[in-house]
């Protein structure tokens, strides 16, 4: 077509008068850093490459498993319960786009979700999260704000007469809710009232048991569940985890990160649930951790759709979990996860150091087996739209 | 600091007026042009490259942009929203050619279906062949020809010009059989 290309050339170059580098840069060089840290670190500790070992194709057509009896409480016998106190949610980048006279709005830049709505009162700040919890903040020395944000992290935040700035924080480690697990007593423990369900129904997830949990027992050493599979399990040794992450970081070791002084483990999940409508759950937004869907849903009052998926390592022996993972490390981490799709995975996580991360459910102190475990659902207005489906593989032993 | 910060920081303050223009070409939204524009960067510098310089990293972001684009497309029911605004543009009353109202290159790239869009600007724009363009959306060659033949008929209409999607011998012409010139 005449003269289409030289109109779009020079469409582009009017159209790049009009946008600002600078603002740009401003507005988002924090998350694109952060963003590009955590994936340049989390490659150099051995995300993908062709030695990964591929787990896809080894299914074992267990597609219902018998939760109430592969579960923690059966009744008259005593056993360990963990109970997960409320998290914060997955960080997510926030987004300071929108505000206007002293009202300032700021969204989760994964869900578009507002975070938090901030307004000018006299010479303080008044935050108010999605929840209505409200933050009454006086200014720093210099002027700014600084407001916890929700999903991890603080913003600072500076107001003048030309608008507000807002810049987010993001928090070193992923934030992480405390486990506790107490022994219950026989006749404390309540009778089951599960179905046998894999995916546990909308009525009865609250006290489903799942792999991520001390107690489960695993009927095989493989579970790839129709919509998500452990794709990829790679182990580095700690020399060629520490040679590939200095290559990326030079003879500085990160700080934030654990010196690996044996194998360093690296799995990809890959989720291909898909959503009532047919289209896949992952499109609706949603958020990652190293915690049980089912129990993430429950400590969480989660009123927008989103998928929830979660990914760990558990210690086991004679099939039985016996250890697992209450928390991600307070800095520096030894284990990693990584939230944003890499490599074609939709999640995954980088383990450091194994024995840093895996806490004994009991007195077991230690495991002879190590599984990966994921899960993942779809929740909407307190109900599952997917109910969370899990699968697991054990962990071959390092060279 | 990480070698490739600065070099990251070049790109975002001075480069990325132009990875947004062109992100825009292909987004016809400004707000998702910079969604878009920041995950070509955090992919690119993901990578482990070692970015010499801005002008390498600036090659390397901009050749993500197309396929984040798709990809995005993919995500959001794209079939679904393509077929919308193809409806939307099947019932545009241009009769006839009017090139005042009509000039605007931008509006009307916008008024195209996602895939359209992104196959017009990337064969007008990229001066990218018909395979080049499949390989990069991961399209059949087929389907390329097809959006580029849907899209020139909108695009003349709308621009009041001949548009001919003809690329290479074995394309297939549309609308009114005109050689497009090599793009300067």
């Amino acid at each position: 077509m005449s003269g289409l290309s030289e109109r779009l050339g020079a469409a582009l170059e009017f159209d790049a008068l009009a946008f600002s580098g600078d603002d740009f840069a401003d507005a988002r060089w924090g998350s694109v850093r952060t963003r590009v840290r955590r994936r340049r670190a989390m490659r150099a500790a051995g995300v993908g490459g062709a030695s990964a070992l591929g787990m896809g194709a080894l299914a074992v057509g267990v597609t219902h498993l018998p939760f109430a009896s592969l579960g923690l409480a059966g009744p008259g016998s005593g056993s360990v319960v963990c109970t997960t106190s409320a998290a914060a949610p997955t960080a997510h980048p926030i987004d300071n786009s929108k505000g206007e006279d002293k009202t300032w709005l700021i969204y989760d830049d994964v869900t578009g979700g507002v975070v938090l709505t901030l307004t000018s009162v006299g010479s303080d700040l008044v935050a108010v999260d999605a929840a209505g919890a409200k933050q009454h903040v006086g200014p720093n020395s210099d002027g700014s704000y600084t407001v916890q944000v929700p999903s991890g992290g603080t913003a600072e935040v500076v107001v003048d007469g030309s608008g507000w700035t807002v810049d987010w924080n993001a928090p070193t480690t992923e934030p992480s809710p405390t486990v506790v697990c107490a022994t219950t007593s026989p006749v404390d423990t309540p009778a089951p009232s599960l179905s046998s369900s894999a995916t546990p129904s909308s009525s009865d997830h609250l006290h489903a048991a799942s792999p991520f949990q001390c107690g489960f027992t695993f009927d095989s050493a493989v579970h790839d569940s129709d919509g998500v599979a452990v794709r990829t399990m790679k182990w580095l040794t700690a020399g060629e985890a520490n040679a590939a992450v200095s290559e990326e970081y030079g003879n500085t070791w990160p700080t934030d990160l654990v010196h690996p002084l044996g194998p360093v483990l690296t799995v990809g999940i890959g989720v291909t649930a898909a959503a009532p409508d047919g289209v896949s759950i992952l499109d609706n937004g949603g958020a990652g951790d190293i915690f049980d869907p089912a129990d993430y849903y429950d400590r969480h009052t989660l009123s927008a759709k989103g998928y929830l998926a979660g990914t760990t390592v558990v210690g086991v022996t004679d099939g039985r979990v016996v250890a697992t993972v209450p928390e991600l490390n307070e800095s520096p981490a030894a284990m990693l996860l990584w939230p944003l799709a890499i490599d074609n995975y939709d999640l995954g996580f980088t383990v450091l150091d194994m024995d840093a991360v895996l806490v004994p459910c009991g007195n077991d102190t230690t495991w002879t087996d190590t599984y990966v475990v994921t899960g993942v659902g779809l929740a909407s207005g307190g109900n599952w739209l997917v109910d969370p489906i899990y699968s697991w593989a054990q962990i071959p032993a390092a060279d | 600091m990480a070698r490739w910060e600065p070099v990251l920081d070049e790109v975002m303050r001075e480069r990325s007026p132009r990875l947004l223009a062109y992100a825009a070409l292909l987004t016809g939204d400004q707000a998702e042009a910079q969604d878009v524009v920041q995950e070509a960067l955090v992919r690119s510098f993901s990578r482990g490259r070692a970015f010499e310089n801005a002008n390498v990293a600036e090659a390397y972001v901009r050749r993500a942009i197309p396929s984040v684009f798709i990809d995005r497309l993919r995500k959001r029911k794209a079939a679904e929203r393509a077929h919308n605004r193809d409806v939307a543009i099947g019932r545009r009353d241009v009769p006839t050619p009017d090139r005042e109202a009509v000039l605007d290159v931008r509006a009307a790239l916008a008024g195209l279906p996602p895939q359209e869009r992104a196959c017009t600007v990337l064969r007008f724009y990229d001066d990218l062949t018909v395979p080049q363009i499949a390989r990069e959306m991961r399209l059949a060659e087929g389907t390329v020809k097809r959006y580029l033949a849907d899209a020139s008929g909108k695009l003349a209409r709308m621009l009041g010009e001949d548009v001919d999607a003809s690329v290479e011998a074995d394309a297939v012409p549309v609308v009114t059989p005109a050689t497009k010139g090599a793009r300067k």
